[in-house]
């Protein structure tokens, strides 16, 4: 059988990991994404999926299994080309705006001057002038998280690791965040994977949603989303893109329903 | 569902805007400031009467030099253009009613003092008149400024060596685990031993006086700096590691961009925390045996029973301590420019 397969990207197999002493974050848990696909996985608080992105970004060690992504094993060793969009955008109190964006640029080995050119352009792009010499203590929520996707797409990771970015966010700001979002993975075709616990967020943004289940994390269901790949022509009233929406979220109500019967059994 | 289904309340007009005026500090009023003023020139030309009207009890023969009634003088000059600016440039108000502060409670220290002196309440040598004091900077100026010099030669020394070391210490305690493991529980054994403990050790290995001075106030200011450097680095978050390093960011630029950044604020309280050790040490150390310096100055006085020269040069001290203090605080508002709004000490 020769059927080409679509070049590997974030391949997690057998992955199993404990929180000592006892809690399984992840168990069994296998996921092979395609190299530049948008994937968003979903589920209810506490499912292990933010352990999963940060086993992705090589920040998290495990007990068992094998991470890979595009053919090299990740093994605990983070990178550029892994990078990280936090929730709670983590920008540097002591760097400008500006030197926030060119220090992921520099880190990524690209000389001082050059770095410092590239992050203006960065800043300009975003209409964020100026605010490019202010410490992060100084702007609002939305321009932090601004100038952290622009840190985190700057370098142009190979895979882009959402960790429910814009939840945090009033509406204009994460609208247009996911719309930065959606152009740069529709230009690059680099791989991204979003978590996040919004369900219409995860359909209107990618390709295919994960389901996964609570304590322990396990894969359900991987459900395809065929709405163009020019998401932002779509309305968030789509009937398809509702439709998706509402399936999806049938199945999380169980999935978190099962999570809080578990938590009283648990006694947290 | 439509806008016709839906109950929709409008209304019926903008509310009119209410015009606030800017948040403009107001400089304070001429009344503070002409009470300030007026209190002060009350209580100086007090100062004055009690230095010129009060008879000295048991004078001598040889009537001391009059130090007092020039600086009351000047300090009533003060007042008089202070006020010619408050009104002036009322922007510099606040500054002008800092100055009154500081006049009003020295005057207010002075009457008393001066009085009790004239009425020999308390005599010298252990408690001078106030004159007697002032006249210590124009008598024995020469003497004193080589002691300044002296000792900030000796503390300077001795702190920034005190400081480069605890800093480093401090960055290699809290960045690698096998230092701390292995130097633990010497750090913990030798660090709280009070520096004057090491002074029969430091004049045996030292050549001379001044690098035993050096060596006592570097150990004393090597200590809380370590402390607090391993503290602010062992306080870096977590998270902003982790974000620079899944920016790619190699060991050499966590350190530089990441860990030192973070620290600075705990290692500037170190500094400051040290200062005041290496200023008690500095004293203890020119009593080893040095040609000039405050600490040896004041020994020095209180061997001649001149203990208008002991207070003297305390004020000197304290002087110098301020100064110092004030130029780190510089240097820290420069570093720490992005922790403005943070509360800091």
């Amino acid at each position: 059988m020769t059927t080409s397969l679509p070049p590997a990207g974030l391949s997690v197999r057998h992955l199993h990991k404990i929180y000592p002493p006892d809690i399984v974050a992840l168990y069994d848990v296998n996921l092979e994404l395609p190299l530049g696909e948008f994937t968003a996985i979903i589920g209810p608080s506490g499912c292990g999926k933010t352990t999963l992105l940060k086993i992705a970004a090589g920040i998290e060690t495990y007990q068992q299994g094998a991470v890979a992504f595009a053919g090299e094993a990740i093994a605990g060793n983070p990178s550029w080309k892994r990078s990280v969009i936090y929730q709670d955008v983590r920008l540097f109190p002591w760097l400008s705006a500006q030197a926030n964006i060119a220090f992921a640029l520099e880190s990524k080995g690209i000389p001082k001057a050059e770095a410092q050119q590239q992050a203006r352009e960065w800043i300009v792009r975003q209409g964020l002038e100026a605010y490019a010499d202010a410490y992060p203590a100084e702007l609002s929520g939305g321009t932090r998280q601004k100038i952290g996707v622009c840190r985190v797409l700057a370098s142009q990771p190979d895979l882009v690791l959402c960790d429910e970015p814009f939840s945090a966010l009033d509406w204009n700001a994460r609208e247009s965040l996911q719309h930065d979002l959606l152009h740069y993975w529709y230009e690059q075709r680099k791989s991204v994977l979003f978590v996040t616990h919004n369900v219409e967020e995860a359909v209107y943004l990618a390709q295919r949603v994960v389901l996964m289940s609570a304590r322990p994390g396990v894969i359900k269901e991987i459900v395809d989303v065929p709405l163009p790949d020019e998401r932002w022509t779509v309305r968030r009233d789509s009937p398809q893109l509702l439709d998706i929406a509402r399936y999806v979220n049938n199945h999380i109500a169980d999935e978190v329903r099962k999570a809080q019967l578990l938590e009283q059994e648990l006694g947290y | 569902m439509t806008a016709q289904e839906l109950q929709v309340t409008r209304p019926a007009a903008e509310p009119e805007s209410v015009a606030v005026a800017p948040d403009a500090i107001l400089p304070p009023s001429n009344r503070i400031i002409n009470l300030g003023a007026g209190v002060g020139v009350v209580l100086w030309l007090l100062v004055l009467a009690a230095h010129r009207l009060i008879p000295q009890v048991g004078a001598s023969f040889k009537v001391p030099a009059d130090y007092l009634t020039p600086v009351a003088l000047v300090v009533l000059g003060i007042f008089g253009v202070t006020f010619g600016i408050a009104y002036r440039l009322p922007t510099q108000r606040p500054r002008v009613l800092a100055i009154y502060r500081v006049l009003i409670v020295l005057g207010a220290v002075l009457i008393p003092w001066e009085v009790a002196s004239r009425l020999a309440w308390i005599k010298p040598p252990f408690f001078p008149s106030p004159s007697k004091v002032i006249g210590v900077y124009i008598e024995d100026s020469s003497k004193l400024l080589l002691s300044i010099a002296y000792s900030m030669r000796l503390l300077v020394v001795g702190y920034l060596i005190g400081c480069i070391a605890g800093v480093s210490f401090g960055l290699a305690l809290g960045w690698s685990r096998r230092v701390s493991n292995w130097s633990m529980f010497w750090i913990r054994l030798i660090g709280p031993i009070p520096a004057t403990a090491w002074i029969p050790l430091a004049i045996v290995i030292f050549p001379n006086s001044f690098t035993a001075g050096v060596f006592l106030i570097a150990f004393a200011s090597w200590f809380p700096v370590m402390m607090l450097t391993w503290s602010g680095v062992a306080g870096v978050p977590k998270a902003l590691l982790e974000a620079a390093q899944t920016l790619g960011a190699d060991e050499k630029r966590l350190l530089r961009q990441v860990v030192i950044p973070a620290a600075l604020p705990s290692v500037f309280v170190g500094l400051f925390m040290s200062l005041g050790t290496a200023f008690a040490i500095l004293i203890v150390a020119e009593m080893l045996g040095v040609k000039a310096g405050l600490g040896w100055y004041i020994t020095w006085a209180q061997g001649w029973s001149e203990y208008h020269k002991v207070y003297a040069a305390m004020l000197v001290l304290g002087a110098l301590f301020i100064t110092v203090v004030s130029g780190i605080f510089k240097i820290r508002d420069r570093l720490l420019g992005w922790q403005k709004g943070i509360l800091r000490w």
